[in-house]
């Protein structure tokens, strides 16, 4: 994987340009402070800067952001906060209840990443205009890996902006949907206003993409498969980094690892089919312990060479393997013993070829043994997409199980779910047309623009026809030598992002992967290269709105090395589909 | 206008946005006069300036310093648009820069328009009776010149929709207080839709919301969805439910209304107010036909936080209920949901009378459960205080409703406990019930009566086998009639327990293939 990779342009600069950033914003309270952080920003914050850049720039102490106020200690506070309610209202009673006991103190509140007009509003409400220091701190695109970037945050326009600034302008654009083609609309205005001589640079990027979440649930909602998928659902990654429980490390406390292709072991597992991975582990664990067993008949002189220099590497290589496979033990140990089948009914639901009562049976025992609610809903939800829709009263009769195993509550879960046509509803006269209000709680997390999505209750089967998603049953897909792209669902069905991006990629495009688009929700703007001008190298962006999956991720990487593109993908987060479900979920 | 044109107006295109921030710096010492001139005439260009600028060629007067301003203005809307129309958008920026004039800032203080007022009062001298049409005239340019006075004032100077957009955008400062007219105030909130960024989009409709009457606001708000969405999410994130609720109401939303009341009354905490909230709320958002069903989730959630609530109260104190002292309580059955509520029940309450507060059973007919919503949930439930029914002591809880049910109990009394199994295995499946049960820690007989549920042979083989249930492998080898298998297999069991016994029984008298 490694020769498409190293093609041109350096994503690190992108970590540093973040991290400038935020230096500045410190310095804007120059001296000694205490920094108070949103919990919800930390794991961002990490990425971008470690702990002792911010202590070179003044930083003392540094608190999560609870309703209490941390005790007072140096004579300025920053705190570091999203625009959300809660945490201004903690940061607004923090600042009175100090103003009483330290009338010194001087507070700053920088917000992440807009400084959004509300929020100063909200305190002007408080009183507190004036008495505070308002800041704002937009970080850019993180690079989670050579080929991965994703925000962590909901600000695209800027950080779009900002790698159209670093690698010149991108020649080739396809958008579809509608948050994305504002996302270009955006852009073309940020873009003008800049100063002209960036866009004379020679492209570093040739092909940008931009997609909405909305273009394909479907993918989310299949149950990952991948190793990294797997790591994602079972334990979690978030930006870039997993906590691995006590049961793996085998140590009291849990772990924080990194997982990136600078970890090689990780970098040859990380795309491969679960299946496939602990023997894989396992041939690389006996080829080290060979390796250290031939110490034993070396001479003294070879032994000196090899305690120098290859000893601690075979010992971190099998600290590594150990960690891996004890990971995919665990794994393997807690996973359901009905997997198969459930397997099995997503995959049926996604071919056609299962039986779709048997499945509405599995589901509504799945519901009454009380399965977790993300588990249920993403099973149902997968069931609504691949009918085109149920009717209304088969709506009533799942809905209603779902409202008594999991609680009354979640009638507004699966409302939201409908508005955002995750939950496919045929004619539904309760729900109304265009995007009707209240989808706060995943707007939260979602990009602002990809809020607002057509409505859907139909068409994905003609979709995934048109798009040919559904590989030939009759061709059989090698899992462990993956060339067909869906390998990351078991040769049951290609992710439609990745599918649309590489047949762009290698010709297939033009009016009829246009037409194909269209039966996706959303519209599609394309530009193309003014003749004589340099269609610009074989790199390409791929912007997913809304989150991407890493069976999305490993799919690229296989694109990458076939059409022998380099492809950065970036995305607002990394998600799963219980994480989709549940950012819908009240509380 | 091309770019060096710009340039050569600018001296530098570069230096145009410093200028721009410095727009509002009152110690920066940019000359205004042909900007803001600029910006003047623009306004003009709509009605008051075009018709002046007729009548004074009119009566024959060249005025010059006019024609400077109008040359700015073509010049500098030209600038304008050439920074702002984007292709796509282009026919919105043209609609939205027409009338629309410039600027805000103490700078236009001092900046007087010290041309006009002598100019018209010459030619209103010259014109003067002349004619009678000269005086309608003479009329009409004292109203425009009073026009284009008062658009000298700060306040109504405004700078076109897409400028002050980007400037959100970019998250310099800006004002909104000068779109006053309605058009100039939809203009804006269309220049801020179709950038699509929240924080924009919010701004202006915040700045519309605050400044014109509801129905209007509204009835513009209609043709909006995704303003109308952000809005919303916007009131919610301020806890403002009540006039997010009236806002969708009077939007003709009523669904997203009522499931938004619904949302509100639930974030009380004390459930006897969650009640009286929801009982409220039914009265007044779920009044719609089409939400009948969700009307009914509302009614079932209020009778079941009311059954909860008696039977929190029965067991708060109960010291009778030897169960409750076995296993105590983990947490308060209140705000549960039903399965949980009836695996409560079937955990404490098992033996109660239907009169009881917490019989399963007369929970089981208060609400209409599925069957096998009901016996998944015996199953977990009398599981958790090691009891684990036999099929047939789940009979009395299928169908024991209306006619369906009363015929299952006659066909059941002279079948004896065929229904109860048919029916379980019908609903549920019992390769999973077997899992279920062995997981947790059910004896190898009630797993053995289960696995002899299983149509499959060699599944239950299979399962039993990997269950250590003898008694399970003992059936399935007998209903395959495999002798060598058995007597292989006996080795496995502990000589002289009742399943030792039991084989050997089957290896005399059952009938054997081999």
């Amino acid at each position: 994987m490694s020769e498409p990779r190293t093609l041109g342009l350096d994503v690190e600069i992108l970590r540093r340009l973040s991290s400038d950033r935020l230096v500045r914003v410190l310095e804007d309270a120059p001296g000694a402070k205490d920094l108070i952080i949103d919990g919800d920003l930390m794991k961002m914050l990490d990425r971008i800067s470690g702990a002792t850049l911010l202590r070179s720039h003044g930083v003392e102490k540094m608190y999560k952001l609870e309703r209490l106020p941390p005790p007072v200690q140096s004579g300025q506070r920053v705190y570091v906060v999203r625009p959300s309610l809660v945490p201004l209202k903690y940061v607004a009673d923090h600042v009175h209840t100090d103003k009483l006991n330290h009338p010194d103190v001087r507070v700053h509140i920088v917000v992440v990443p807009r400084l959004v007009s509300w929020v100063t509003a909200l305190l002007e409400e408080e009183g507190l205009y004036g008495a505070v220091t308002l800041h704002e701190f937009t970080p850019d695109f993180i690079p989670l890996d050579d080929d991965l970037l994703s925000l962590e945050m909901t600000n695209f326009f800027r950080a779009i902006n900002t790698l159209q600034g670093l690698y010149g302008r991108i020649p080739n654009v396809l958008a579809h949907g509608r948050a994305a083609k504002a996302v270009i609309n955006a852009l073309q205005a940020l873009t003008d206003r800049n100063s002209p001589k960036k866009m004379l640079q020679t492209p570093e990027i040739g092909h940008l993409f931009i997609f909405d979440r909305d273009a394909d649930y479907v993918t989310p909602l299949l149950t990952q498969l991948t190793y990294e998928g797997v790591i994602d659902e079972h334990f979690g990654i978030k930006a870039g980094v997993v906590e691995f429980p006590t049961d793996v490390v085998g140590q009291d406390a849990p772990r924080k690892v990194p997982l990136n292709s600078k970890d090689t072991i990780y970098d040859n597992i990380r795309n491969r089919h679960f299946a496939g991975v602990s023997n894989y582990l396992i041939t690389r664990a006996r080829e080290v312990k060979a390796k250290k067993d031939q110490a034993q008949t070396m001479t003294t002189g070879q032994m000196r060479d090899f305690v120098a220099n290859e000893l601690r590497t075979l010992q971190a290589l099998q600290t590594t393997l150990g960690l891996h496979l004890k990971a995919c033990e665990t794994i393997t140990n807690s996973m359901p013993r009905d997997f198969e089948t459930r397997l099995g009914t997503e995959h049926g639901l996604v071919t056609g070829a299962g039986n779709s009562g048997k499945a509405r049976k599995y589901i509504k025992n799945c519901i009454a043994r009380m399965l977790p609610l993300a588990t249920n809903l993403r099973l149902l939800c997968l069931l609504t997409l691949t009918q085109d829709g149920i009717t209304r009263r088969e709506y009533e009769e799942f809905s209603s199980q779902v409202l008594m195993a999991h609680g009354y509550k979640h009638l507004v879960t699966l409302h939201h779910l409908r508005q955002l046509g995750i939950l496919a509803v045929v004619d539904s006269p309760s729900v109304g047309g265009g995007g009707s209000g209240s989808t706060a709680p995943l707007q939260d997390r979602f990009a602002q623009v990809t809020s607002l999505l057509p409505k859907k209750g139909s068409g994905w089967r003609s979709a995934a026809k048109r798009l040919k998603l559904i590989p030939d049953a009759d061709e059989p897909v090698d899992l462990h030598n993956p060339t067909h792209l869906s390998y990351v669902f078991n040769g049951a069905y290609t992710p439609a992002i990745p599918k649309v991006v590489g047949d762009a990629l290698n010709g297939r495009g033009g009016q009829s992967l246009l037409d194909n688009l269209k039966v996706l929700p959303g519209s599609t703007v394309i530009t193309s290269p003014s003749a004589g001008s340099p269609a610009g190298p074989r790199v390409a962006l791929v912007v997913v709105l809304g989150g991407l999956t890493f069976a999305e991720v490993a799919a690229f990487r296989l694109l990458a090395l076939t059409s022998a593109t380099r492809i950065i993908v970036a995305s607002t987060n990394t998600t799963t589909g219980a994480q989709l479900i549940s950012s819908v979920f009240q509380d | 206008m091309s770019r060096a044109e710009n340039e050569a107006y600018w001296g530098s295109t570069d230096t145009a946005p410093s200028a721009l921030d410095n727009f509002f710096d009152e110690d920066s010492n940019v000359s205004w006069t042909g900007y803001a001139g600029g910006y003047l005439s623009q306004s003009s260009k709509t009605a008051p300036c075009n018709g002046s600028g007729n009548a004074v060629s009119h009566g024959g007067q060249p005025v010059p310093s006019c024609t400077s301003i109008t040359d700015n203005i073509t010049i500098h809307s030209v600038t304008d648009r050439a920074v702002v129309d984007i292709p796509g958008t282009g026919n919105n920026s043209e609609k939205l820069s027409k009338g629309v004039g410039k600027a805000i800032g103490e700078k236009l203080d001092s900046w007087k328009p010290p041309s006009v007022s002598i100019k018209w009062n010459s030619s209103q001298g010259q014109g003067n009776g002349y004619c009678v049409q000269c005086s309608a005239k003479d009329n009409e340019i004292s109203q425009l010149k009073k026009r284009l006075e008062n658009s000298y004032s700060r306040y109504n100077l405004t700078l076109p929709p897409d400028d002050t957009v980007t400037r959100i955008l970019l998250g310099q400062p800006y004002s909104l207080e000068c779109y006053r007219s309605h058009e100039d105030k939809l203009a804006l909130l269309d220049a801020a839709l179709n950038t699509m960024d929240g924080s924009a989009i919010l701004a202006t409709v915040l700045h519309m919301k605050n400044t014109v009457k509801k129905s209007l606001f509204i009835k513009e708000m209609q043709e909006r969805p995704h303003a109308t969405q952000l809005y919303v999410t916007y009131l919610k994130k301020r806890h403002n439910y009540a006039e997010a609720i009236d806002f969708l109401r009077l939007l003709g939303k009523p669904d997203d209304a009522a499931i938004l009341a619904y949302e509100f009354a639930l974030t009380s905490r004390a459930p006897e107010v969650k009640v009286k909230n929801m009982r409220k709320t039914l009265d007044n958002s779920f009044t719609d036909p089409n939400l009948s069903y969700e009307a009914k989730i509302v009614k079932e959630n209020i009778k079941l936080l009311e059954r909860q609530m008696a039977i929190d109260e029965t067991d708060h104190n109960d010291l009778t209920n030897p169960m409750l002292t076995k296993y105590p309580r983990a947490a308060n059955i209140v705000d549960k949901s039903l399965l949980t509520t009836l695996y409560y029940c079937c955990m404490y309450h098992w033996d109660s009378v239907e009169s009881h507060a917490g019989s399963p059973m007369a929970l089981r007919k208060a609400h209409s459960f599925t069957d096998h919503q009901v016996l998944w949930t015996i199953l977990r439930g009398r599981a958790r205080v090691n009891h684990w029914p036999l099929p047939n002591e789940l009979d009395s809880w299928l169908g024991s409703k209306g006619l369906l049910g009363a015929l299952g109990s006659i066909t059941s009394a002279f079948s004896g406990a065929g229904k109860a199994i048919s029916t379980l295995k019908s609903t549920l499946p019992i390769e999973q019930v077997v899992h279920t049960l062995s997981a947790s820690g059910a004896p190898a007989n009630v797993l053995a009566v289960y696995l002899a549920l299983i149509d499959s042979i060699d599944t239950r083989l299979k399962l039993a086998m990997n269950y250590k249930c003898h008694q399970g492998v003992i059936d399935a080898y007998i209903s395959q009639k495999d002798r060598d298998a058995l007597e292989k297999y006996m080795h496995e069991i502990p000589a002289g327990s009742p399943e030792y016994l039991k084989a050997e029984n089957a290896l005399k008298s059952a009938k054997w293939k081999n």
